[in-house]
This record gives C-alpha cells, sequence and structure tokens, in this order.
C-alpha cells in the first residue's frame, strides 16, 4: 500500500530540507544555509510533483529508438502541463485582449505610454533601468541649448520643438486609436518593437493633393539633376582615359613611347572639384590606414609593371634561317595536329567549348538502355540539323604582316624564281615575310633584286600611275578592260601596295572587298579562257591575300561552293560544273590546307567533289567530256589527300567506271590517278578490297596499262602478305561504377535525409509555415472563447445590475402606490 | 473526309456562279444575245415536247466548242439541267402502256442524252474538263436517283452515264486532271460511287481486249488515288444516289461486297499488261492502300507480290515492304526470303533513290536477334564492301547499323577483333592471309563472312569526310551505347553534309586556316631550257584538258 498523500508530502520535505530539524550550531556555521530563494524553488517543485494530474505525455510514442527522444530530463520535456500554460494564457488574454476589448468602441481615452507600462515580461528595476537609459540619452530639455541646433532654451518634447508639435499633439490619441485595431496577435509581435516605435513615430499628416504632386515634382527634378551629374562625371572620366591613349598606344605596339606631352597647369588649389578623387576622399575623412594600404597597393604595382624592353637585335642569316626552320618546323606539328582533329590552340575557347559539350552531356536525359532519349543520336557526329562544331582551329596571327610590310621590303630575294621544289621542301629559304615582299615591291623601288613576278617586259607603262579600290567586279572589268591581260598581277600588286591597310584606316576594307574582287575575276577568268599562268599569279596574290583578309576570302570561295550546288542540284542533266567551279577548286587547294581534319572551305569543297564524282560515275555510256572532267576531280582529291592520306570512295568508284569504259581518251590520266591512289591507300587494310575489282577492267586495256597492272598486282601482293585480322578492341576493361553505400549513423527515422538540399530546405519551411499557422488558428479561437466568455460574464452583470434596478423601481413604485 | 467536302461545295457553288455572272455582266451584244438564246431554248425545252427540237439546237452549240467556247460551256449547262429534269420527270422511260408516238420520243431523247454525254466526255481533258466532269456528274446523279431498281441500272448498265464517264477517264490518256477530280470530289466521298467505280474499272479493263497499256495506265492511276478504305459496315453512310434499304441494293451495305468489287479490279489489273512504271507504282502503295481490300483473300495478292520480287532490280525493293508485311502479319510463307534480301544488295542499292527506304526495311528485316549469326554476318560484311564505293550518306547509316547488329549478334564481334587463336578459319593458312569471305556466293548462310574481318570499316575511318570519318571510329571504340537510332541516320545526302558545312556561318574569331606556303608554281610547270615556257604542271594539264571539255 502506497504511503498516504500527507505522508509523502511530509518526506519530501523533509528530503528538501526545509522542514528538517533544527540543526546544530556547528552544522549552521559549516554549511551554508539555503537562502529563501532556494526554498521557494524547492517549494515549487514539490507542489507541482504531488499534483499528477497536472501533467500530460506529449506523444504516445515508445522510447524505442533512444535517438529520437531529446536530451533532457523526461519530465521536463516528455511531459507538459496544459492546466498551467492555460492559465498563463488566460491571464495574459486578460491582461491585454480584456482592455482592447473594452476600448474597442470608445474614441479617447488615456493611454499609458510609458515604457514597460503593460509589459508583463518587464520586471519593475528593469522598467526603471530602460527609463533612465531612455532619459540619458534623449536629453529631453536641453536647456544649456548648443549653438548649431539654433534653439537657446525651447522647450521641446520628445526632442522636438513644442511649436512644431502642437497640432499633432491633438491627434495622437486618434492615431492612436486607428493602430488600437490591430489585435491581439499584431501587437503580440510588436511589443518588442513597441519601446523603438514611441521614438520614431512620426506624426502622419494627410497630405493634400497638391502637396503630393510637388513633392513628386520636386523628386523627379532631383533624380534627373542627379543622373546629369553622373554622366558628365562619366563624360570626364571618359575624356581623361582618351587623353591617356596616345601614351598607350606605342606600348600596344611595344614600341618606344613618344614623350608624353607636358603636364597641363594645375588648377587653381581652392576648387575643390579638381581635386583628385582619392584625395578627396582620403581628405573626407577616409582612415589612415586604408590610405596607407592602397598607397602601397599602387606603388607594387609601379614596381611591378613592364619596363620598356630592349628591342630585338638584328640577327645574323644563320640565325634567322634556323628561325625560320622552327617556325615552319611549329607550323607543320601543327598541321598535323590538325589533320587528326586535334584541338590545336590551347586557349581558352577549346575548354569552353568542353564545357558546352559537358553540360549538354549531363542535359541529355538517359533512357532504360542507357541511349539519351532526347539527343539525336546522328547528331554527335556532326550530322544532326545544329550541331557545335567540335573542332578546333588555331587563329594564327602569325601571318599578319602588313605592319612591317614596306620596312622588310628591303631584304633581298635571294631565292631564284626556278626553285619550283619550294613547295615540297619542308623548309623553304624563304620566310613568308619575304614572300609577302613578291606582291608588294617593286613598286616602291626598294632592294635592287625585289624582282617583280610579272615579266618585266610587259607594259606596265599603260596602266594608270593610280586606281580608285575596285570595291565590285565591274568596276573591276572597267578598270582592265584596256589593258592586256599579262598585266594584271602587276596591276594586283600595285593595288596591294597603294591600299597597304597601314596607310589610311579605310584601306583594309577596301582591300577586304578588292579581296572578293579577286576570287570573282578568277572564276570570270576560267569562264573567259584565259591564260594559265595569269589565273596562277592571280591564285597566288589571293593565297598572300589570304594570310591578312582570311574571312573575306574564305566567304567568297564559299559563296562559289554554294552557287555550284545549287546550280548542279536546280540543272537535271548535263555536268553540273562550270569551269570557274575548276579553277575555284584548284584555287581552294592551293589556298587552305587540305589535311585538316576539318576546314571550312576546303570540306564543303571536297564534298563537292565527292558528289560529283559520285553523281557522275553512274552516268552510262560516260562521254569523252566527263571522263576528262572527272579525270581532273580525281587528280585534285589524289593532291589533296596527298599528305592526310584520306580516303576518297567516289574518286574509287568513278576511275574503275572510267576505266570500265575504256578509259577514253584520257586513260593515261586515269591510269596516274589509279597510280597515285594506289601510292597513296598502299597501307590501308582493304587496299584489296578496294583496288582488286581494278584488275579485270585493266586486262581489257592491255598494252598502255600494263605498267600500272604490274604495279597494282605488287601492291596487292604485299598487302595480302601484310594484312591482319583486325583487333580493334584492346581495350582495358571498363570497370563497373562503384558508388559508395550512404550509411547514416544513428540514423533517425523522423529526419528526412534528402539529398536535394533545395527540396529539404522547402520541406523544412512547408512544415513551418504549416505549425505557424495552426497554432495561429489555435490562439485565435482561444481569443474568441475568451472574448465570447468575458462578454457573456458582462451581459449577466449588465442583466443582474437591471434586474436589480428594476426590482427596485418597482418596489419603489408599489411603495407609492401603496403610500 | 470533311475537308474534300467542303473543297466539293466551294468548287460547286462557283461552276453554278460561273454563267450566272455572265449573264449580268455580257462582254459583247452577241454574247447576251446568245445567252439569251440558249435561255430561251431551255425554257421552252420543259414547257413541253413540242419545243425538244431546241436539244438539237443546244447540241450543235455543244458541238462548237471550239469556235465559240462560252456559248458551248452555256448550252452544255443548260442542257444538263434539261436533261436532269427530264429524267426526274421519267421522261426518258419506256412505260408499257405508252403509245407509239411517245415511245419513240423516248428512244429519242435516249440517243440525244447518249450524244450529250459523248459530246462532254470529250471535253475531259481540256480546259473545261473540271466542268464537264460535274456536269456529267449530275446527270449521273439524276439518273441513279430514280427509284431503286432504275438507279441501280444507271449505275452499273454499259449504256449508263456513269459507266461511260469512267470508261472516258480510263481511255483518254489526258484526262489526269478530270481522274484526280473525279476520285476525289466523288468516289472519295460517297461510297457507292467508288463501290461502282471498282465494277465499272473492272468491265472496262474485261473489254479492252487489245490490252491497251494505256488503259491499265489510267486504271493504276485512277485505283491508285483511292485512299479511303472502310474498315467497318458503320462506315458505308455517303451516298450519290439513292440511300440504300436492307431490301434494295444490299450489297452497297456489305463491307465483303465492297471489298470483292476492289479486289475484282485490282485482279483485273494485275491480268493486263503492266508496264515497269506501273508495277512500281502498285508497289509503293500496296501495303496501304490495296492489302486493305485483300484482308480476307490475302493470296490472291500474294501471288502478284512474289511475282514482282522475284524481278529483281528496283521493282524487288519496293515489293519487299508488302511481302514482309504478309510474312510478318498474315502468315505468309516465303522461302529463301533472306537469299532472295541478300541478292538485292548489289552495286547499286547505296547510290539508288530508294536507298533510305530500302535501309528502313533492311534494319527491319534482320532485326530479330533470332536469325543465325552467319547470315547477319554476310549482311554485314557484305553492305561494308559496297560502302568502300558508297557515298557518305549511305555510309553515315551502315555504320551504325553494323553497330547496332554487333551488339546485337555478339558472335559477329569476331569481325572486328580476333585475336589468335588455331581454331579460327582465317588463320588457317601459315603464310598468306586468305579471306574467307566469297562476295560472289549467293547464300548468305554460306558465304564465310562471319570467318572474315571488316577492314572496309576501319579503312572508312579515314574517309573524307570529318563526320563520316568521326562516326566510323565508333568501331573501334568501346560498346558502351545500347544501340543508335537508325532514324536520324537516315536522309543524309551530299546536299545536306554541304548545306550543313556551308551553312555555318564563319566567325571572326577563328578564321578559316590558311597553307603557310605560297607555292611557286601552280599551274605551270618550272621552264625547262630552251622550252617555250608554256609547259603545264600535273593540275595544270588536267585543267586544261577540263576546261577543255566543258
Amino acid at each position: 500500500m502506497p504511503p498516504s498523500q500527507l505522508r509523502a508530502l511530509k518526506s519530501q520535505l523533509r528530503e528538501k530540507g526545509i522542514t528538517a530539524p533544527s540543526k546544530s550550531k556547528k552544522d549552521k556555521k559549516n554549511g551554508p544555509s539555503t537562502s529563501g530563494k532556494d526554498r521557494a524553488t524547492a517549494l515549487a517543485k514539490i507542489r507541482t510533483e504531488m499534483n499528477p494530474y497536472e501533467y500530460r505525455h506529449i506523444s504516445s510514442r515508445p522510447a524505442k529508438f533512444p535517438s529520437t527522444s531529446v536530451k533532457g530530463s523526461y519530465k521536463d520535456v516528455l511531459l507538459r502541463r496544459p492546466g498551467v500554460s492555460k492559465s498563463a494564457g488566460e491571464e495574459v488574454r486578460r491582461k491585454q485582449l480584456l482592455p482592447e476589448m473594452r476600448g474597442r468602441l470608445k474614441s479617447g481615452g488615456l493611454v499609458d505610454r510609458r515604457i514597460g507600462e503593460g509589459d508583463g515580461g518587464m520586471d519593475e528595476e528593469s522598467r526603471a533601468v530602460a527609463r533612465f537609459a531612455r532619459e540619458k540619452s534623449r536629453n529631453v530639455f536641453d536647456l544649456e541649448g548648443s549653438e548649431d541646433e539654433g534653439g537657446d532654451g525651447l522647450l521641446t518634447h520628445g526632442g522636438r520643438a513644442i511649436a512644431d508639435l502642437e497640432e499633432d499633439d491633438m491627434r495622437i490619441s486618434g492615431d492612436e486609436e486607428g493602430s488600437e485595431d490591430d489585435g491581439f496577435l499584431v501587437r503580440k509581435r510588436q511589443r518588442e518593437d513597441e519601446e523603438d516605435e514611441v521614438v520614431d513615430e512620426q506624426p502622419d499628416v494627410k497630405k493634400s493633393k497638391k502637396e503630393v504632386m510637388t513633392e513628386l515634382i520636386a523628386k523627379s527634378k532631383l533624380h534627373k539633376y542627379e543622373r546629369q551629374k553622373t554622366k558628365e562625371d562619366d563624360d570626364d572620366l571618359r575624356d581623361k582615359l582618351d587623353a591617356g591613349m596616345a601614351d598607350l598606344l606605342p606600348l600596344l605596339r611595344a614600341q618606344a613611347a613618344p614623350p608624353p606631352p607636358p603636364p597641363k597647369p594645375v588648377e587653381v588649389p581652392g576648387d575643390v572639384s579638381k581635386i583628385n578623387p582619392e584625395r578627396q576622399k582620403l581628405l573626407d575623412g577616409m582612415d589612415r590606414g586604408a590610405a596607407d594600404r592602397e598607397y602601397e597597393k599602387r606603388l607594387r604595382e609601379l614596381a611591378r609593371d613592364t619596363r620598356a624592353a630592349p628591342s630585338d637585335r638584328t640577327k645574323t642569316a644563320e640565325e634567322k634561317a634556323k628561325d625560320a626552320a622552327e617556325k615552319v618546323k611549329e607550323l607543320a606539328i601543327r598541321r598535323e595536329k590538325r589533320m587528326r582533329g586535334e584541338a590545336v590552340s590551347d586557349d581558352e575557347e577549346v575548354e569552353q567549348a568542353k564545357d558546352e559539350r559537358d553540360d549538354s552531356e549531363e542535359e541529355a536525359v538517359v533512357d532504360e538502355y542507357g541511349n539519351e532519349e532526347l539527343g539525336d543520336d546522328a547528331a554527335e557526329f556532326g550530322l544532326g540539323s545544329n550541331v557545335v562544331e567540335k573542332v578546333q582551329h588555331v587563329d594564327e596571327d602569325d601571318f599578319d604582316f602588313d605592319a612591317d610590310l614596306v620596312a622588310s621590303a628591303s631584304e633581298a630575294d635571294e631565292e631564284s624564281a626556278s626553285s619550283d621544289d619550294a613547295l615540297d621542301d619542308a623548309v623553304p629559304e624563304n620566310d613568308a615575310e619575304e614572300e609577302e615582299d613578291e606582291f608588294v615591291s617593286g613598286i616602291f623601288g626598294r632592294g635592287a633584286n625585289a624582282v617583280p613576278i610579272a615579266d618585266p617586259n610587259t607594259k606596265t607603262a599603260t596602266l594608270p600611275p593610280t586606281h580608285a579600290c575596285p570595291r565590285t567586279h565591274t568596276e573591276f572589268l572597267a578598270l582592265i578592260k584596256d589593258s592586256p591581260a599579262e598585266g594584271l598581277p602587276t596591276l594586283i600588286q600595285r593595288l596591294r601596295a597603294q591600299y597597304q591597310p597601314s596607310l589610311a584606316a579605310e584601306n583594309k576594307g577596301k582591300m577586304e572587298d578588292f579581296s572578293r574582287v579577286l576570287v570573282e575575276h578568277l572564276v570570270w577568268m576560267a569562264e573567259h579562257g584565259q591564260e594559265m599562268k595569269v589565273m596562277e599569279q592571280v591564285i597566288r596574290h589571293l593565297h598572300s591575300l589570304s594570310r591578312t583578309y582570311a574571312i573575306p576570302i574564305a566567304e567568297a570561295f564559299r559563296s562559289q561552293l554554294g552557287s555550284w550546288l545549287e546550280r548542279s542540284s536546280s540543272e537535271g542533266d548535263g555536268m553540273g560544273v562550270s569551269k570557274g567551279d575548276l579553277i575555284v577548286l584548284v584555287a581552294i587547294g592551293e589556298i587552305y590546307p587540305t589535311s585538316d581534319h576539318f576546314h571550312q572551305v576546303v570540306t564543303p569543297a571536297f564534298t563537292l567533289v565527292g558528289r560529283w564524282l559520285g553523281l557522275n560515275a553512274g552516268v552510262k555510256g560516260m562521254g569523252g567530256e566527263r571522263s576528262r572532267v572527272g579525270a581532273f576531280m580525281v587528280g585534285l582529291c589524289v593532291k589533296w589527300v596527298g599528305e592526310s592520306k584520306r580516303f576518297v570512295p567516289e574518286a574509287v568508284r568513278f576511275t574503275l567506271a572510267a576505266l570500265g569504259n575504256g578509259g577514253g581518251a584520257v586513260v593515261g590520266e586515269h591510269l596516274e590517278n589509279l597510280k597515285g591512289m594506289a601510292e597513296l591507300w598502299k597501307g590501308k587494310s582493304a587496299f584489296i578490297e578496294v583496288f582488286e575489282p581494278f584488275i579485270p577492267s585493266l586486262r581489257k586495256l592491255a598494252k598502255p596499262a600494263k605498267s600500272t597492272l604490274q604495279h597494282l598486282t605488287t601492291l596487292l601482293d604485299a598487302s595480302r602478305q601484310a594484312r591482319k585480322p583486325l583487333m580493334l578492341h584492346h581495350h582495358r576493361p571498363q570497370p563497373l561504377r562503384t558508388s559508395n553505400p550512404k550509411f547514416e549513423e544513428g540514423f533517425n527515422p523522423d529526419r528526412h535525409y534528402d539529398p536535394d538540399k533545395e527540396r529539404s530546405e522547402a520541406a523544412k519551411l512547408k512544415k513551418e509555415f504549416k505549425r505557424e499557422k495552426k497554432g495561429a488558428v489555435r490562439e485565435l479561437r482561444k481569443d474568441a472563447s475568451f472574448v465570447a466568455r468575458e462578454q457573456l460574464r458582462s451581459k449577466r452583470v449588465e442583466d443582474e445590475e437591471h434586474k436589480k434596478r428594476e426590482r427596485r423601481l418597482i418596489a419603489e413604485i408599489q411603495s407609492e402606490s401603496r403610500g | 473526309m470533311p475537308g474534300l467536302a467542303v473543297n466539293g461545295a466551294v468548287r460547286k457553288r462557283k461552276r453554278d456562279d460561273v454563267p450566272a455572272t455572265k449573264r449580268k455582266a455580257p462582254k459583247a451584244t452577241t454574247g447576251e444575245s446568245t445567252q439569251n438564246k440558249i435561255l430561251q431554248l431551255e425554257e421552252q425545252i420543259l414547257q413541253g415536247r413540242e419545243h425538244y427540237n431546241n436539244i438539237v439546237e443546244l447540241q450543235t452549240l455543244v458541238a462548237k466548242f471550239e469556235t465559240k467556247p462560252r456559248a458551248a460551256t452555256l448550252a452544255a449547262v443548260s442542257l444538263c439541267r434539261v436533261f436532269c429534269r427530264l429524267t426526274a420527270g421519267e421522261s426518258l422511260v419506256k412505260s408499257n402502256s405508252a403509245s407509239d408516238a411517245d415511245t419513240q420520243i423516248v428512244s429519242w431523247l435516249k440517243a440525244r442524252l447518249r450524244d450529250y454525254v459523248d459530246g462532254l466526255t470529250a471535253w475531259l481533258g481540256g480546259e473545261q474538263g473540271s466542268t464537264a466532269l460535274t456536269l456529267l456528274m449530275r446527270v449521273v446523279k439524276a439518273e441513279v436517283s430514280q427509284t431503286s431498281k432504275r438507279g441501280e441500272q444507271a449505275w452499273k448498265t454499259e449504256s449508263g452515264t456513269f459507266y461511260k464517264v469512267v470508261k472516258a477517264l480510263l481511255e483518254n490518256e489526258d484526262v489526269e486532271g478530270a481522274r484526280q477530280e473525279f476520285v476525289e470530289a466523288f468516289v472519295e466521298e460517297h461510297d457507292d460511287v467508288r463501290f461502282y467505280t471498282f465494277s465499272a474499272v473492272k468491265h472496262v479493263l474485261k473489254n479492252s481486249t487489245d490490252g491497251q497499256a494505256e488503259t491499265t495506265g489510267s486504271a493504276v492511276d485512277l485505283l491508285s488515288r483511292i485512299e479511303g478504305v472502310p474498315e467497318s459496315e458503320d462506315q458505308l453512310e455517303d451516298w450519290y444516289g439513292e440511300p440504300p434499304s436492307p431490301t434494295s441494293n444490299k450489297q452497297l451495305l456489305s463491307l465483303n461486297a465492297h471489298r470483292k468489287a476492289a479486289q475484282e479490279a485490282w485482279l483485273a489489273v494485275f491480268r493486263s499488261p503492266l508496264t515497269k512504271d506501273h508495277r512500281k507504282r502498285i508497289l509503293t502503295i500496296a501495303t496501304t492502300q490495296i492489302l486493305p481490300w485483300f484482308t480476307t483473300r490475302l493470296e490472291l495478292l500474294a501471288d502478284f507480290l512474289t511475282d514482282s520480287f522475284d524481278s529483281g532490280g528496283s521493282t524487288s525493293l519496293l515489293a519487299l515492304s508488302s511481302i514482309f508485311h504478309l510474312m510478318t502479319h498474315q502468315n505468309l510463307e516465303y522461302p529463301e526470303f533472306y537469299t532472295k534480301l541478300y541478292s538485292l544488295l548489289d552495286d547499286e542499292v547505296l547510290h539508288s533513290k530508294h536507298r533510305s527506304r530500302f535501309f528502313r526495311l533492311l534494319d527491319t528485316f534482320l532485326n530479330s536477334s533470332h536469325l543465325p549469326a552467319a547470315m547477319v554476318a554476310s549482311f554485314i560484311k557484305r553492305l561494308s564492301r559496297l560502302s568502300l564505293q558508297a557515298p557518305p550518306g549511305a555510309i553515315v547509316w551502315v555504320i551504325p547499323w553494323v553497330y547496332n547488329m554487333l551488339k546485337q549478334h555478339p558472335a559477329c564481334t569476331f569481325m572486328l577483333h580476333r585475336p589468335y587463336h588455331p581454331g579460327h578459319r582465317i588463320y588457317a593458312s601459315e603464310n598468306e592471309l586468305e579471306d574467307p569471305f566469297d562476295m560472289a556466293c549467293l547464300d548468305p548462310n554460306t558465304s564465310g563472312a562471319i570467318d572474315s574481318s571488316l577492314w572496309e570499316l576501319e579503312t572508312l575511318q579515314s574517309h573524307y569526310h570529318p563526320n563520316v570519318a568521326t562516326l566510323a571510329k565508333i568501331l573501334s571504340e568501346q560498346f558502351t551505347k545500347r544501340e543508335y537510332v537508325l532514324e536520324d541516320f537516315l536522309d543524309h545526302s551530299y546536299a545536306t553534309l554541304i548545306g550543313q558545312d556551308l551553312g555555318k556561318e564563319l566567325k571572326s574569331t577563328r578564321p578559316p586556316e590558311v597553307e603557310y606556303v605560297i607555292p611557286k608554281r601552280i599551274l605551270t610547270a618550272e621552264v625547262e631550257e630552251g622550252g617555250d615556257g608554256k609547259a603545264l604542271s600535273r593540275v595544270g594539264r588536267l585543267l586544261e584538258g577540263a576546261l577543255g571539255a566543258l
């Protein structure tokens, strides 16, 4: 049988030492006596513990997962006291809501605005402290009246002059009334700020419309003024920068700068606006330390600035040759890289492109088969509709020689014109710069050996000494119509010298147009059967111009290719190719590196050649003309892939068809082409498959093809000997993707382990919002019930009074009537 | 088809309007007078038989089409109205109780109608073809809208206007426009017109004993234009003449009867002499437009298809899809299908204009993983061999297809990777490697391709076009992708490849590379001692030859 309540209470009291038997004096001296405060808390604790009905469990969750339980004592956390909290809530309502409710229909009245009054959270002491602090800080009665404030002994209220205040003061109560309606909850929230509000509260005067408008206008004027000011400032800054440009330009050219113009006399020092802004800032009270630091920084920057470097010393002939050789070697390496389709330039572009690719890969959705669901498979290989070309190309400015073209013209052209081997030489004796001379020199008459390409016998004298730069082909035709065709290279030379971009700013545009005109003229020349020699020179000029005007010339070539494609698609029968197209192909093959994996001009040109060959190979009974053109095209293909050894199926097909037809008049050319192809592709694994079909037709041709046949059979035998079955897949086995299992220590089923941070944040917010909403609803409900209760009570009281009065009156009347 | 119906209505209204506007705003007084005269004549005819001779007068006007087309058209329109009213008024029907004179009048009127129809059918090919067709069909409508028995007769009989129209459409060569309009405005719109068109076509083909190729061609043209195939009897609901009821003309309500009519018409076409082009045309539409009619009697169609498939060339190519459809859906037995398919892979197939169609089918046929690996290997090897001379548009399909095939038939991957093992046939000979694959062998099961290697595709890795070369490299990389979507690789051609390259703007940040050495000579050769200075290099020589050829 448990001990009775009384007994339990007694034992508790004894335990806490509240009703302990009186201690001996010795004890009292040694041990500290329990103070009154301790005693009170101990009593409160006993009181709560003795009342089991005050508690309620927070939840019914069993303590199965120790991690879920919050640290702390059992009773503190898992139990709560609805009774206590309810009565506390009631108390707060009575204090705050009840006055509000009572004053609801009333206007006016007294409002206690003393600090901390009506705030249950503050005790008497803290209220006093707060009031004192306010008093101190505000200095309400400025009886001394400092000079700058302008007031000598004016009475103030709330830190303002009474005179300013008067009207507002009348209204304060009314305004307060408005805010009274804010309701309990809002007020509860605002309670903390209330103190400040008292200070900040500006009397809110209702402005007339006119006032509002004038204010608005003033404001906009101010903004406008500010804008103008900033603009002027910007202009000033820009002017200053522009003034410095002259100093910068020579630096950019890595040449000695001309002496800077003498600095302008310093402005009148009194003018504040002219002071260096930095200094102004300093004067305005910038931190001394910060200024020092900035000074140090500037100093370091100055120290690190590049100084004027000594110009390159004059090199000996051997050194020059060595440099040239190195340059060519480097260029050859780059060419090989491009041939393999690797990125050559190491600037950010590559990385950027790579990033883009990565991004697009990430974006692509992968379906259950591991295929990208949305991506076009073909697009990966550049066969889709919108493809980012993966192949990178250098932007070489090695060929940008225009700056010192004229200066170096004095260099002797040592190379004799007979060195035809320059093409095949890995190291041409000439530097590109010198080659360039060839095209523009001779006009200036520097260097005795600077031989112009054109035959000196041609009558250059017939050409007018100066010409307007032709911007269109018609202009150009008009210009040359009187001069002999042989004089054309000289004319081009002159024009190029006359309109060098270094001579005038607009020359660049002129030369760009002229380059385009030259491409058009090349086509025109081919159509009009002009001499090969002249066309060759024009191609060479275009080549040299391409170094500077790569884009306009490439565009011109590309548009020629485009028109060829259009013409041949619309044209039903016929050859589908014109003389101009052929010369354009020759020019493209010479000017651009045909070994590149991808080239903006060569690739479409090559595809067009392939297209022509493919479409014309199938034509029944190939005529002599077709065979001739085809021989030229195949010859071009062989030349173009000479370095890269690429495979051209259409060339094989066409040659096979042509030889199968007997070859026509140009059988020798076809055989030579075949030989060239066989030489080129003898290393290919499918050599046998490609060239075996030729054997029967070669046998049929008999005599003229004898040597070719022999050559081919030798190569075929060698290829058979060398061939091995394919072994393309010596790949390292691909490791399976591993991923560490995610293991959560002290896993809590209540917590959400969402890896998506954003989502978990959102969930948290949502939950908080829900909780807050619930709490607010609960509060409002309690408020409502409180209000109802209060109303009922006041009504009862009223009824009671009414009844009493009534009874009294009745009694009075009765007594009167009786009396 | 609602769209067509609207079109028809619009056209009809327009046609009605034409004479009206002309009436209002005549260009010449003579025109006006003729017009008035025609109208007067027409009104008189309708007043009574004593004016029937006006018909002859109008017909003479119609006959003067060459000289006075406007008047002729007007006369034709009014005659059409006349005949329609007469037909509706049963003036063209011999009744048993009629007197001798009446009978004579009726037969005379019939003869006039015949003349009129014959005259109009001659117009079908000309500018007025559309008007003529409309007028004729209006007469047909009047005829077939008579009471059920007579209406049905009017559809069928060879003396009926409808039969004559169909006959004219088939026998005249230059009436393609009218045929198209006939199909669009009438056959597709009305189920009974379609039904009787089929039977009329059958009869016309049967009657043209001399077997004119033109008639057959027109029949193919007409029939291939008919696209709407009813799938259930509920869809038979648009009628041009009297709507059939279960008591009368009930075959019009039966789907099977419709099918039978169509089948017989097509069979008549198959029996008549077909040129290659006709055959191709039929094969192109076979699966979509002919097969649905033959759902009940497939064997009839199968004969035609197998004949076409066996004839070789592009005809076989076209017959493929229908045959395969029959094999997979209708359980048709076709022995040696794959051998036949294998034989279709010849020099031309990768260059033919039906290339993508063929590729699509080929992929479907070989998609089964139950096919023997040796056979699949033969297809792979043969296509690889062919792509050594193929255009890039074909190669870019072949490579991903080979990838997919290898992925599906792992036994074939030895063709790409064959480490030494004495068991492999290719390593059998001691010194010189002998390719076990025989291109000439016609049987895909014994060609030995599975013991060979795909050197051809390795060679294509150095194709001149960068995209093709890059694509070919997938075969020597790890096969990590499950499969390529082949549809993306179809329909590439030279034009698209070039267009893609030329379509991209040149970027100023990346100007095109320029060769760094400017050659001294391009077209001319080095001047020899004592030469005339006109020597040309090889390129120059070839260019000169080519320029001379153009």
